[in-house]
Parts: structure tokens; sequence; C-alpha cells
């Protein structure tokens, strides 16, 4: 192997390619503390990455193996993954959790057994979805507001149902033109042509009703 | 476009970075590898790096030919590296997300990507949902919570405690099969008596000796229908027939009550109405309305073609559209192709007996090329085209067929008219019949032609009627369309039918009912002491009396039709003026039809009013337009009925 790296859990290159052979499942420490147990999927010894499908086991599903549940060790780092409920065996294709890992930061691998290879046919990749699922992800972020309160959130979500929004750090810029700043109530509705005005302040008076915020003026 | 993984166009990533000595496993783990990774894109992901923060962001690209540096979009720190503690996201303040945040490869440990869908097929099912903007519901988008939107079904089975009532169970058996008596049940439980007697509803049956031959002979019969071809879809349905022609119907084709007119007519009236589908813009209109109107159900369609004919022309009643574009009245106004004629159409509506000319006009009105040839033959034309709908002026040419059976028309007129649907197609027909074809075109247009020109003008109709789409050989046939261009409204109603007796489309015309009449027409008030407006035959103007033949069969412009027209025949609005009496026949209504040309028509000098009537007309108003097209409406009514020139042919 080209790389040869001088890192924690490089064996020699030669064994690289077994070592993450396909649907080797390990129990993976890394570095960072963080460890899991995944089934190989992928792996290049050039950049030296490998591609995990993630599972944790919280009692042994697999009958000839023994996994051991170590996460819990690892507390502070679960609180970042608390919602990875990772499940008692590889999820099915359309929902799997993949870590995609540098193996340089690999610290130990616990081997774990093998199973059947979960790619074993050569799938596809649309990449005209994909570009897709990035743009509405990218939209689905900035309806996020920075810093803004839990009702605000709430406020400008359902505004944004109906008429075009986004934030502008703590205000809300509805249609380019009417910004609402907080408290986000009738009152706090500025600019913009009046009909656009008073349309906002119409929208955001039903929001608020609705939503049950009252303090409407 | 579906990529293979091996050639995944990741942003950064160009090719696989073959390893030499790469084995095919290899190989396949490391095609894996981009694969895999380009799965990820578009995925919020989670990204450890080598001082312990971790961010979290969209993946958006990764150097797979080098060392795997990634790139996330929107990136936000959700740990820091430097604090052990754990600090749970929420507390974290977040600052506002990077846009681009690109992270080497030596500083990354792990990429988590959770709930990933990798997918066999090339569609990533990813995709799908994650956008759940496309796929709410109006529930969903309208609770503030989040609820559970679905619950699990579950079949329904009986109560136990529910007692089966056996004599329920049949209850849609043959009556003579029910053990259940509805009547007697009343009778014993509340007393009631029944009155009912079967044959109130329904044939009596002669139950006898002969009663299994009649049995027989009955069921044959219902065989025979039943098993009978058809062209129309929604009959085809019910039998069951699979529909030979196209099956590109969608649900509205095939079950939706409107009837729409195309020009591939698969709403089976048959051939006929195809051609009248020419006509379809009008929304309900269809032509098979008409058709069916005339041809008295399908099967004799072309029979009453002659009655159709005229009440094609009613059709051509711009109903659906205010603006009666059919005002083809101007005929020069081409533009809008059938919206002329259509409006001369509409206004004709109601005269089921628009002369052929005019619906000829009306044809012509659309047609650019039409024009010629209609001349006058297509008076009756009745140009229905009324582009109800505005969209095409079908060369509704309704013409009501100046036929001889124009008096049958007018009554099919009037029938028509109430339909409102009349759409052109019947006034194809009644073109055609009115016109007796084209070759007779004068004549029909004249008025006089009579029977036999609503014939042809039928048939001239028919083609008038594909004019939509031009169909200029039929109106070339029609000297009318040329009047039609020139404004062949200007023809006073009365030239409508050559052939057509006015009276009958009087008579007939009573009914204009048009759905889609003008609703901000005033409602035309019959003036009895109208004079008739005839500048050049004062002597022209007609009582409510039948009208002359020759009054409402208005040719066109070349045609100089007598000029019974109605002066006061407001501009027919074609389909909307509001049929406000029973205005003597359609005729007239053609005549109307040139009137709307505004540029009043010269060829008609002492015709109609035409001329003088032009004047008065005042495109914008939609007045009723009284279908008085028999009158010679003094000028009185003119101003009382502006001539919405164009009104139909908004």
């Amino acid at each position: 192997m080209k790389t040869a790296k001088a890192t924690v859990a490089k064996d020699d290159g030669g064994r690289e390619g077994e070592k993450f052979a396909l649907g080797k499942v390990y129990a993976v420490k890394l570095t960072t503390g963080d460890e899991f147990n995944g089934i190989v999927l992928a792996y290049d010894s050039v950049p030296n990455f490998a591609i995990f499908d993630i599972l944790f086991f919280f009692r042994n599903q697999y009958s000839n193996l023994v996994v051991f549940f170590f996460c819990l060790e690892f507390c502070g780092f679960l609180d970042g993954f608390s919602d990875l409920q990772e499940g008692t065996k590889p999820k099915p294709l359309d929902s799997k959790t993949l870590r995609m890992v540098n193996a340089n930061y690999i610290t130990e691998l616990k081997n774990l057994g093998r199973v059947k290879d979960p790619l074993a046919k050569k799938p596809l990749a649309n990449l005209d979805e994909l570009i897709k699922k990035e743009v509405n992800g990218i939209r689905d972020v900035e309806r996020i507001g920075v810093g803004v309160t839990a009702e605000a959130q709430m406020i400008f979500d359902a505004i944004t149902k109906t008429l075009p929004a986004r934030w502008d750090n703590k205000n809300i810029l509805v249609m380019r033109e009417v910004l609402v700043r907080s408290p986000y109530d009738s009152d706090s509705v500025f600019g913009g042509t009046r009909a656009a005005n008073d349309q906002v302040k119409n929208v955001l008076k039903h929001v608020r009703k609705k939503l049950q915020l009252g303090g409407d003026a | 476009m579906s990529i293979q993984p091996i050639q995944s166009e990741t942003s950064s990533n160009g090719e696989q970075a073959f390893n030499g000595e790469a084995g095919s496993l290899k190989r396949n783990s490391q095609d894996r590898l981009v694969y895999l990774t380009t799965c990820e894109i578009g995925h919020p992901v989670e990204v450890h790096l080598k001082n312990g923060s971790m961010y979290s962001g969209i993946f958006h690209a990764a150097d797979v030919e080098k060392d795997y540096g990634i790139i996330l979009k929107m990136a936000s720190l959700i740990k820091e590296g430097t604090l052990r503690g754990h600090k749970s996201r929420s507390e974290f303040v977040r600052k506002p997300p990077s846009k681009t945040f690109i992270i080497p490869a030596d500083e990354l440990v792990q990429v988590v990507a959770k709930d990933l869908s990798v997918s066999w097929n090339g569609m990533s099912n990813a995709v799908q949902s994650e956008k759940p903007g496309e796929l709410l519901t109006d529930s969903s988008i309208s609770q503030s919570y989040h609820v559970d939107r679905e619950r699990q079904l579950k079949p329904w089975v009986p109560d136990e405690s529910v007692p089966q009532r056996a004599d329920l169970e049949n209850v849609f058996d043959s009556p003579w099969n029910r053990k259940w008596n509805q009547f007697e049940a009343n009778e014993s439980l509340f007393g009631v008596k029944s009155t009912f007697d079967e044959e109130l509803y329904t044939t009596k049956l002669e139950r006898g000796a002969q009663s299994k031959e009649l049995e027989e002979q009955a069921r044959r019969i219902a065989n025979e229908i039943e098993g009978e071809t058809t062209r129309d879809l929604h009959v085809a349905e019910e039998r069951g027939l699979q529909f030979s022609v196209k099956s590109d119907f969608d649900e509205e084709a095939r079950y939706s009550s409107v009837r729409r007119v195309t020009g591939l007519d698969d709403s089976g009236l048959g051939e006929e109405d195809n051609e009248l589908l020419d006509i379809m813009t009008f929304g309900s209109l269809t032509i098979s309305e008409s058709q069916e109107l005339v041809s008295g159900g399908k099967k004799g369609c072309k029979e009453s073609w002659g009655d159709i004919q005229s009440s094609r022309d009613n059709t051509n009643v711009d109903q659906s559209c205010s603006t009666s574009k059919q005002q083809s009245k101007d005929r020069g106004l081409d533009d809008s192709g059938l919206g002329e004629e259509d409006n001369v159409l509409p206004d004709i509506m109601t005269f089921g007996s628009l002369t052929i000319s005019e619906s000829l006009e009306l044809v012509s009105g659309g047609k650019k090329g039409c024009e010629e040839s209609w001349g006058d033959s297509q008076s009756s034309r009745d140009n229905r085209n009324v582009d109800q709908s505005c969209s095409t002026s079908k060369q509704q040419s309704k013409d009501l067929p100046a036929a001889g059976s124009s008096i049958s028309e007018s009554q099919l007129d009037e029938r028509r008219r109430t339909n409102n649907d009349q759409e052109v197609s019947h006034n194809n027909r009644s073109a055609e019949e009115s016109t007796s074809g084209h070759g007779d075109i004068n004549e029909s247009v004249k008025i006089g032609g009579g029977a036999t020109s609503a014939s042809k003008a039928v048939t001239e109709r028919e083609s008038q009627v594909s004019q939509g789409s031009g169909q200029t050989k039929s109106e070339s046939s029609f000297g009318q369309s040329a009047s039609r261009s020139s404004e062949s409204r200007p023809v006073p109603s009365t030239s409508s039918r050559p052939g057509l007796s006015p009276s009958s489309s009087i008579g007939s015309m009573t009914s204009s009912e048009k759905s889609t009449l003008n609703p901000n027409a005033k409602e035309f008030k019959f003036n009895p002491k109208a004079k008739s407006f005839n500048p050049a035959q004062p002597a022209a103007a007609r009582p409510q009396a039948p009208i002359p033949d020759d009054s409402f069969y208005y040719p066109g412009p070349n045609h100089v039709a007598p000029v019974q027209q109605m002066p006061g025949m407001p501009p027919v609005n074609y389909g909307v003026p509001p049929y406000p009496g029973n205005q003597p026949p359609m005729m007239m209504y053609h005549p109307q039809a040139y009137y709307h040309h505004p540029g009043g028509q010269p060829q008609y000098p002492q015709q109609q009013m035409v001329p003088g009537q032009q004047q008065q007309m005042i495109p914008g108003q939609q007045q009723p337009r009284p279908v008085y097209y028999t009158y010679q409406q003094p000028p009185p009514y003119q101003q009382d009925m502006q001539y919405p020139p164009n009104q139909g042919r908004e």
C-alpha cells in the first residue's frame, strides 16, 4: 500500500484490504473516544477511509456474536448522539446510519465477526435527486433562526407556510419587504407596501391566534 | 440522472482513484466508498474532528480522489472540541451556520449520517422522504402542533352482540326474493297503509299467456341495445365496453360532467360532433350537446340537423364568456379568430335560426380564410363559434342553418338556447344545414337558401367548425366570411337564414335561456313600437311579425341581404345577452353580429341599418341582445341596446 501513514491503528498496508473487508463487523474505537459497532460497507485505503453501517447491539442479536455495549462508557459523547437510536441489527437499506471514518484515527478494532455484505448489488445513485435533496436541506436549515426564541421560531414556521419569509438576524423578513421584529406581534410589523404590510399583519395575527400566543395587539 | 457509483460525480470527486494493485475486491470496496459518499450528499451529517469538535451540516462534497476532505454546507458548531463537558445541543448557542465549511481530511475523524437511504434502483428514496414540504396535507399544515396523521386501520368486524338480521341480508336481492317487505312492516308497526303501486312508475307488465314471449323479446332487445357499440365514452364505460379509440382519457374526460369539445371529439356524438368541436371553446357547450339536441340522441344526429342547426346557433352563445367573443360581429376583427364569429354566434344563440349568413359570418370572422367563402352562404353559420370560452372562437358557425327547417330549427334553437350548451357543434350543424353546403352558400346566406342551403351550410359549417383550425375551405365557400370580416355583423339579423323561417326562429327564440348570458347585460325590453331602422329601406321595418326570410338572412358583407335585420338588434352578444324576450329569432342575431362590426358595413348600405347601427354599437356595452332581429329596430332601439360590438369578442 502506498499509504503508510503512521497512524494509530494502521496495520501494514497489505492487510488493509482484508482488515476492512466488506461485511466485517467491528467494534471500533476512535481517537476521539467515540466507539461504535459497525459493519464495513466500504473502504479505500488511499484515503484510508471506511464506511461503517452502524449497529448498536443492546443484546446479542447475532447468534454467534457477543457484543458489548461500549457506548455507555462514553456518556459524554452519547449525549450528542442521543438521537442515534441505532437498532439491533443493520437497518434496512432505506434508513441506515453510516459513519464515514478516517481510519487513521481508529484506535482499536475489535473483530466481531462477519456478515454478508449488505450491499451486494451495485446500486445506483441519482445525482440530480441528491442535489435536490441538498437544496431542500439547505432551505430547511435556513429556516431555523439563530438565537431566537422557540416562540419566534414557531411563528416563523407558521408564517412561512403561506408567505415567503426568511430570517434576518432575529427578525423575520417576509416577502422581502416586510420586517417583523421581536416580539413578533402586530405592532412589530414594519416596512413594505401598505398592502403587504397589512397582509403580514393579518397573517401574523392569525398565526399568533392559532399558536395561542396571545399578546397580540 | 442515474450514475454508477464508480462514476459518481460528487462535486469534489473526479474519478475513482484506483490503486494500482487493487484487486477487484478492493476496487469494489473503493467504488462502494465513493458510492456511499455520494449517497450522503444533501444529507445532514455530523462531523467529528480531531480536536473533538463536532459540526453539523449538510454534506456537500468529498474529495474522493485524494484524501477525502469534505465540504459541508450550513455547518454549525455543535460541540467545541476544547470543552470536555457535555453540552447538549440545545444549550449551545449556535452562531449562524456557515454557508460552506471545509474540513480537511486530517482533521476529520468521522462523518456520521443518520437515516440515510441507500437505494438499489437509482431512485434515492431519501430524496422523497426529505421533502416533507411537498407532501404536506392540509391538515398537517393547519395543525399548529404535531398530530398523528394516520392511525392504524383495522378491518371492521361486526359487533358480536348485534344479532344477525337474516331478513336484511338479502337486501340487494330482487324484490321478489326478499323476505323483507317494508310496506308490511310499516303497516304493522305504524299502521300506515301504503298506496304504492309499482305500475305507476313503470310500464305495466303484461303477465299472461304471452308473458314469456314478451319477456324474451324484451330481453333480446335489451341485450341488443346493451351490446351495441357506441362511440360515446360514457356509455361505453357503463356498458363495460372497451373504448376503441385512444385510451388516453384522463379521469376528467371520463367522468366529469363537463363536456369538452375537442377536435378529437371523443365524447362521442359522432363524426359530426367532431366537426363541431371547433366550437369547443365553449366551456360547457359541447357540440355533443348540441348534437344531441340535434340528433335527438346521437342516433339521429343527422336527421335532426335541420333542427339542430338552428339550435346550434344558440350554442354559440358565448355563454361562458361574458365577453362575447363571439361577437364575431366584427368579422373584420379577425384577429381573434373565431372570436368574432363567436360573438356573432352567441347572439345568435337565441336565435336558433340565425341566418346562415350570420353563422357564416361568424365563422368567417374567425377563420381568416373562411371569410371569403362564407360570404353569405354561411350566414347561417351562426358563427356560433361563439368562442365562448373565448379561447377559440371556433367558428361556431352554428349558423342557424338557414335550412328550410329553420322553423324547426328555431324550435330547436330555442331548445338549444335553453341548454346554452348548444354549442357550437350545433351551430356547425346548423350552419351546415343552413348553409346547405358551401356551394350554395349564398343561398343559405341569403336567407333564401332554404333548407337545402341549410344543409349545405351545415356541411359548410361542419367544415367551418373545424375552422377553428382554419377551415378555410368552408369559409371560403361561404361568401360570408367576407362579409364577416367586413363586419358582417352589420347585417341585420334578418339576414340570417335565408331559408329559415324567421318565424320559427322567433318563436323558438323565446326560450333563450342562455346559461352563459351576460350577467351585466341589460335586459332587453322589447319595444313594440319601435320601428326598425332601415336607412335605406324604411319599409323593411317589421313588427314582430315573422321575419321575412330575407330579412333574417344576412349573408355577409358581400351579400346584400334583405336588410330586414333588425336594426334594433342589439349587437348580438352571442351568448351573452340575455334573451330578453322571445324575440324573434335568432336569425336576426346574426345580422346583429354584423352589427357588431363597428366598422359598419359598407356593403350593406341600406340593408341593415347596420351602417347606422354600427355607429350605435357601442362596443363596450353589454346589452342584452334582444333577439329582435326581426324587427327593424328603430334607432331608439339602438340606443338601448348598445351593441357591444365586440363584446362577444372579449
